[in-house]
């Protein structure tokens, strides 16, 4: 892989029982945020603070134009009223004709957010936050 | 294949400019009886021009913002311009139905200019140019829907 521009790094999710990714209809963009927590050990053999890493997690987020008649959309909402985890791919799928996640982030997410902007004279505009619930893989695997 | 390529390739929204479709519809809706649109001598006349696309809203670019601005000209009366303009805002306004494949997501007029020429020893041309913001949607063809 090498360097590329954000337009390809899109957000999918799987709607229903599918077992193909769908996109999610309008995404303008979106963010995925890894995160880690540092267990400090420090003790008195050195004037260093010293860690151990504790608990791996991720958040993400979209901003997109609503659109209630998308499918992948409607699970976020779906997901938001029903508490069930959705299942996302962030990033480059292969191309083809079986579509599968090449480059970027596979996972199950709880959505945290959904917030509506409906502004006179522009696009009605959906924000979704979702926090990662269990592993974050990396496509391609680790070699 | 490019990085740039393979994009467009998937993309197929990216080749195509909303400019064609957004003007065809404009003028046809704007014909109305007494009022000429077009690049013509006659009066009054209305003229389209300056018609700005922006850039690609989504990231498969099927969502477009495109800035108009719509002229409306009189050698009567200011008052002949301001009429005909204020019929150009509510016919695109009301309904601007595209062609196949676009979709009109909302008109919404924007700033008012009054540029009437005068002149001690010329006649008065009344000008007023009605901007226009207009949001268009693709849509994707069966095949891209496959």
């Amino acid at each position: 892989m090498s360097k590329k521009t954000g337009n390809q790094n899109k957000f999918y999710v799987k709607v229903g029982t599918a077992t193909t990714y769908s996109w999610l209809t309008g995404e303008q963009n979106n963010n995925v945020n890894r995160t880690q927590e540092a267990i400090e050990v420090s003790d008195k053999s050195t004037s260093w603070a010293q860690f151990i890493a504790g608990k791996k997690g991720a958040t993400l987020e979209v901003t997109l134009h609503a659109d209630n008649s998308d499918s992948a959309q409607v699970e976020l909402l779906k997901g938001l009223h029903n508490g069930t985890p959705v299942k996302f791919f962030v990033g480059e799928l292969s191309t083809g004709n079986d579509p599968a996640p090449s480059d970027g982030e596979v996972g199950e997410a709880i959505v945290t957010n959904l917030s509506d902007t409906n502004d006179f004279g522009a696009v009605a505009s959906r924000n979704a936050s979702l926090t990662v619930t269990g592993e974050l893989t990396h496509y391609p695997a680790w070699t | 294949m490019s990085l740039f390529s393979r994009l467009f390739a998937r993309n197929p929204a990216y080749h195509e400019s909303a400019y064609a479709p957004v003007y065809k519809a404009v003028v046809a809706r704007l014909k109305r009886t007494g009022v000429t649109v077009g690049r013509t001598a006659f009066y009054p006349r209305v003229e389209v021009h300056t018609i700005t696309e922006g850039e690609r809203q989504d990231k498969e670019g099927e969502v477009r913002q495109l800035n108009l601005t719509v002229e409306s000209i009189s050698n009567n009366s200011w008052d002949e311009a301001s009429t005909m303009n204020e019929g150009n805002i509510t016919r695109l306004t009301s309904e601007l139905v595209l062609p196949t494949g676009w979709r009109c997501m909302g008109v919404f007029p924007d700033q008012l200019q009054d540029l009437t020429e005068s002149a001690d020893s010329a006649k008065i041309i009344y000008r007023l140019l009605q901007s226009f913001t207009i949001w268009v949607e693709r849509e994707k063809t069966q095949q891209e829907n496959q």
